[in-house]
């Protein structure tokens, strides 16, 4: 007797697909430092949202390398519940979820946790200031940012998230979440535009690092270990030690590293820019600069300097990408109305494929 | 377009600086920025009113002459309207107690000034209002007696007065346009208004009370 209560597969079983390896791949030429990844953004694929986002950063080596994903939906303005207090202004919520596939290698509980949690504060905090909350009294606006897949490099899972793969991974200071954050607000701001609420600017995330000259760094570590007391370890809490060499000690800025480009990187920075206005909204930090390491003397403040500032100009770029995938989708929506101009569609020409690329 | 300034771009995006404030001032869609520039809040079409204020809309703004444009919009839920102080909304009665009416917002008319004017839109979600026996009319608030003037299920075309307190918004009936426009007897036949305080059944020819809109 068969189970009718319940779909069963088929009697004779199946065999899981077995794909060929794609011979045809692509020859990758290492970016430059200062050359921020290709972003695909695109608005208004959440139907249900009032607004929505989907960015994808290109994958780098081949189909197996994980890469940064996330889409962003934005509900509201609707009205707050009866038990919350009166407020006259909006009350924005942020919420960031790593699905449980995101994660290359391990798989990821449902439940948030503290790295979630921690993300969605300072995603709130990044796209408060830009929204004009004053328009809207009484209501609430949410932001859902999913992360649909992510590079790896993200602090908690540390060491075995990239056992196994080859993802090249440098060591040093782990930039995965920072990029996880900067990509969900850049993705948050254009879904907010879609959305047409009010907003004073778009906010766009960039990173940028400091990274050790030497990439193969981590080659020759194993093999001589007796260097180890060359090595002058930094005094940051990574569980990584995090090491540069006294006599030769450059420190080259990297816009947008990925924990796949194998850089040692000894600090990073992540901002949240709103560039027409010229203004920060959230900074974050990470790693630390020796400010005696090269004996000149300086208390490192420089370097902060130049690293915040190379995030910055790696926001500059992401804006134009939010810029171009918010004037894609109107342009859209004008022609389905049948009521473009000619000239604006004419601007437009270079955007009908959808992938928005910068230089 | 012709009205549009030379200098006003096709298309504005959140950010964008669009024109400085001492000539111009802001509408809709803009807000003044720091530096005193109008500067654009949504992704839009900018326009200048005739009174020098800069508004943006996100579909173009219809010609003066043609009445079709604002037939388009009612079927379709307004995700981004919110009642605000002085503009006109509909509402259904929902719960009725001697000292007010409580009522659900469902459609409102932007208020004036917004330059939007004019088109009415369906709300995406409803908002609880209140109608206080004090502000169904303007004379004679303490003789109001709020089961004469509305009943569950009408429709009425209220004023907000203010913003309310946590829950509701407040809603005024005070005034002759203002009032019950849909309502339907005991047995359910629709009612036709008679005189500003009464409506009539036309199949029985019953009369009830309710403060009546006046009919356009």
């Amino acid at each position: 007797m068969t189970d009718r209560r319940r779909i069963n597969g088929p009697s004779e079983g199946t065999a899981p697909p077995v794909f060929l390896t794609s011979s045809t791949r692509k020859a990758i030429t290492k970016r430059s430092p200062t050359t921020l990844r290709k972003i695909f953004l695109k608005t208004s694929l959440t139907p249900p949202a009032t607004g929505s986002a989907f960015l994808e950063l290109p994958t780098p080596q081949n189909s197996t390398t994980p890469t940064l994903k996330l889409t962003a939906s934005v509900y509201g303005p609707r009205p707050l519940p009866p038990s919350t207090t009166f407020s006259p202004n909006a009350r924005l919520t942020a919420e960031l979820k790593f699905s449980p596939f995101s994660t290359p290698g391990r798989r990821r509980g449902y439940v948030r946790d503290g790295v979630e949690r921690d993300l969605s504060a300072q995603l709130s905090i990044a796209l408060a200031k830009s929204v004009d909350v004053g328009k809207y009294p009484k209501s609430g606006i949410d932001v859902f940012v999913s992360v649909l897949d992510c590079e790896g490099g993200l602090g908690d899972l540390d060491s075995d998230a990239g056992k196994g793969r080859d993802s090249g991974k440098g060591g040093g200071v782990e930039v995965g979440l920072m990029s996880v954050l900067a990509g969900a607000i850049s993705c948050a701001s254009a879904a907010i535009a879609d959305a047409g609420i009010e907003c004073f600017d778009l906010v766009a995330g960039g990173v940028a690092g400091l990274v050790l000259e030497k990439p193969k760094w981590r080659k020759g570590k194993k093999a001589d270990a007796g260097q180890e007391e060359e090595m002058d370890v930094a005094e940051d809490g990574d569980s990584k030690p995090s090491g540069k060499k006294k006599s030769r000690r450059t420190l080259t800025l990297v816009l947008d590293p990925s924990p796949t480009d194998g850089y040692f990187i000894v600090a990073a920075a992540m901002v949240a820019y709103m560039a027409a206005r010229d203004e920060l909204t959230l900074i974050w930090t990470k790693g630390s600069i020796d400010p005696a390491g090269d004996g000149d003397g300086d208390d490192g403040v420089e370097e902060v300097e130049r690293v915040i500032d190379g995030a910055i100009t790696a926001a500059t770029g992401v804006r134009l990408v939010i810029n171009e995938a918010v004037k894609e989708r109107l342009l859209l929506g004008l022609k389905e109305m049948g009521l473009v101009k000619g000239n604006a569609v004419v601007a437009s020409g270079d955007a009908d494929d959808g992938d928005t690329v910068m230089v | 377009m012709s009205q549009n300034h030379p200098s006003l771009p096709q298309i504005a995006l959140p950010g964008q600086p669009l024109a400085p404030t001492p000539p111009y001032t802001s509408n809709s869609g803009t807000h003044t920025s720091p530096s005193s520039y109008i500067t654009a809040s949504i992704a839009g079409i900018p326009y200048i009113n005739p009174d020098l204020s800069i508004s943006i809309s996100r579909s173009p703004r219809p010609t003066t002459t043609t009445t079709t444009t604002t037939t388009t919009s009612p079927s379709s839920p307004h995700p981004l309207l919110l009642p605000e102080v002085t503009s006109t909304v509909l509402a259904r009665v929902t719960r009725l107690t001697p000292r007010q009416a409580t009522v659900e917002i469902f459609a409102m008319m932007r208020a004036s000034g917004t330059g939007a004017e004019g088109d009415m839109g369906v709300c995406e979600h409803t908002f609880q209002g209140i109608i206080r026996a004090q502000d169904v009319r303007a004379t004679e608030k303490d003789r109001v007696k709020i089961l004469e003037s509305f009943r569950i299920g009408d429709v009425v075309r209220a004023t907000v007065i203010s913003l309310g307190d946590q829950s509701s918004y407040y809603l005024s009936t005070a005034s002759n346009s203002l009032g019950v426009v849909v309502a339907h007897s005991d047995a359910g036949d629709p009612l036709h208004p008679i005189n500003w305080r009464q409506m009539a059944c036309a199949r029985t020819g019953i009369v009830e009370g309710r403060k009546v809109a006046k009919p356009i």
